[in-house]
């Protein structure tokens, strides 16, 4: 019945982010918060061109401000973070420390397409934005529809030992248990989320960057960038929070992490791959 | 910034969610000669950050100053008034139920408000339409969503005979003002039965009745 219930709200949670008039209010009221910030976040560069130093403190709290309410938006990690938490994959403490990352490496991307795209390699900051919105964007949604369908796999695997639980008391160990299969430890699914969630840099990011080389005001701008990460990060934790809970909800043993594993891992494949989808 | 869309055209289809970058206050209004409907008036700002993102893009203020002069309003005219061809402008115009197609802008200028950039232009309508009975319903809106028009303050009504009225719809995202949207978005708008652009569904309308 839990595991039900969890699943149900796994499917209204992400549902209610993209759809219907509460997702709508929701989204447009980040929009707005959004266009508040960034237009902060001009006055500040402006200032700082000027010459006013402290002017970046406020600059790189607009930019975690942006990187929170941007976040709510497609594209930052909350879909793939939030369900991964919730189908146990990996376990909360360092859930979190993944979506750090992935927010980070997220800022480290866009920083390296402006740094080397732009300013090494001559592209305009137009192909550097339609770069991260076209290809980088399509690539990072197949990763994440792909993760997602990974997720299923092993769920559909653990719930085949499950059914058969070797349970021949001849006294060795017969390979994983279902619990065991359900939890990646591995630095490779980290590294996976990590990446399929920093290959696309924020538009946000680079106009940002943009901006400030054009300032003269560089390592100004790569801070701003990292805050922005930061802020980002602290959005997605709350998705991992919320994934976490609807697991917790779900109940621990086997059963309920093989169905968390298989729900969670078909939603972010079906919505992931929706928007990879669009790019064909 | 208009540069970035044909690329952007080739990069993504049409996405059924997409989140904007570039907010741009709209004013859009009706040109009115001898009684009849000639065409709109469309103002754009845009928001501060995108204003100073316009320097590297048109490479604006090249004298580094921090101020833009005549030279650069010019280049920003141009960078936002000449169009690649099939793009709208963003502008949709539907007059008794038609969708119109719309010239290329004319009348483009530029100036600063406060820190953000304003490019005003107008589009003609290929003939002049009868206001007599007429009803017309101008949109604003990025059918990808990457730029948020919003219009917030009244329509332009320039030179319009008596009994025009022209009123906008602000879009609220609650269920029944949808509801009388979609009503009279059938009123103006019959032969698109179904707008699938999710820019369209955030857009504010501009409804022009005349008598």
């Amino acid at each position: 019945m839990r595991v039900i219930l969890a699943a149900a709200a796994l499917i209204f949670g992400a549902f209610l982010l993209s759809r219907g008039d509460y997702g709508t209010a929701a989204f447009l009221w980040a929009t707005e918060r959004q266009r508040e910030f960034q237009n902060a976040m001009a006055g500040a560069l402006q200032a700082i061109r000027a010459g006013d130093g402290l002017a970046l403190l406020s600059l790189c709290t607009m930019s975690a401000g942006y990187g929170f309410v941007h976040a709510l938006g497609p594209g930052h990690g909350k879909l793939l973070l939030g369900g991964a938490a919730a189908s146990g994959l990996v376990p909360m403490r360092r859930m979190i420390a993944i979506g750090l990352a992935a927010s980070l490496a997220q800022s480290g991307t866009a920083i390296l397409l402006v740094a080397v795209g732009v300013k090494v390699l001559a592209l305009t900051s137009q192909h550097a934005i339609a770069l991260a919105e076209g290809a980088l964007a399509a690539v990072s949604y197949v990763a994440i529809a792909v993760i997602g369908l990974a997720m299923m796999l092993r769920g559909f695997r653990a719930a085949r030992i499950e059914a058969h639980p070797h349970d021949c008391g001849c006294g060795h160990h017969h390979g994983p248990t279902a619990d065991e299969i359900a939890r990646a430890r591995s630095p490779a699914a980290a590294l996976a989320l990590i990446g399929s969630i920093a290959i696309r840099p924020c538009s946000g990011a680079l106009f940002l960057l943009v901006i400030a080389w054009r300032f003269g005001i560089v390592w100004q701008g790569i801070l701003a960038v990292i805050a922005m990460g930061l802020g980002t990060a602290a959005f997605n934790t709350l998705a991992i929070g919320g994934g976490g809970t609807m697991r917790r909800l779900a109940g621990s043993g086997g059963r309920a992490a093989v169905i968390a594993q298989i729900a969670a891992g078909g939603i972010i494949a079906l919505l992931a791959g929706q928007m990879a989808w669009q790019f064909i | 910034m208009r540069k970035i869309l044909p690329l952007l055209l080739l990069a993504i289809p049409l996405r059924a969610e997409a989140h904007p970058h570039v907010f741009v206050d709209a004013t859009g209004g009706f040109r009115f000669a001898d009684g009849a409907l000639t065409g709109i008036r469309v103002v754009w700002q845009y928001d501060a950050f995108t204003t100073l993102l316009l320097y590297d893009q048109l490479n604006l203020d090249r004298d580094g100053d921090g101020t833009l002069d005549e030279a650069d309003m010019a280049e920003i005219v141009r960078g936002e008034t000449v169009w690649e061809p099939g793009y709208e402008g963003d502008t949709y115009l539907w007059v008794n139920g038609m969708k119109k197609p719309m010239s290329q802008p004319r009348n483009g200028a530029a100036r600063m408000v406060g820190d953000a950039v304003e490019v005003s232009f107008d589009l003609d309508l290929p003939e002049p339409i009868p206001t007599t009975g007429l009803t017309a319903s101008l949109k604003l809106y990025d059918p990808f969503y990457y730029y948020a028009y919003d219009i917030p303050g009244a329509p332009l009504m320039l030179a319009a005979p008596a009994g025009c009225e022209a009123n906008l719809i602000p879009f609220v995202a609650d269920a029944q003002t949808r509801a009388l949207q979609d009503q009279l978005l059938q009123l103006s708008q019959e032969d698109i039965p179904d707008d699938p652009n999710i820019g369209a569904r955030f857009a504010d309308e501009i409804v022009l009745r005349c008598e």
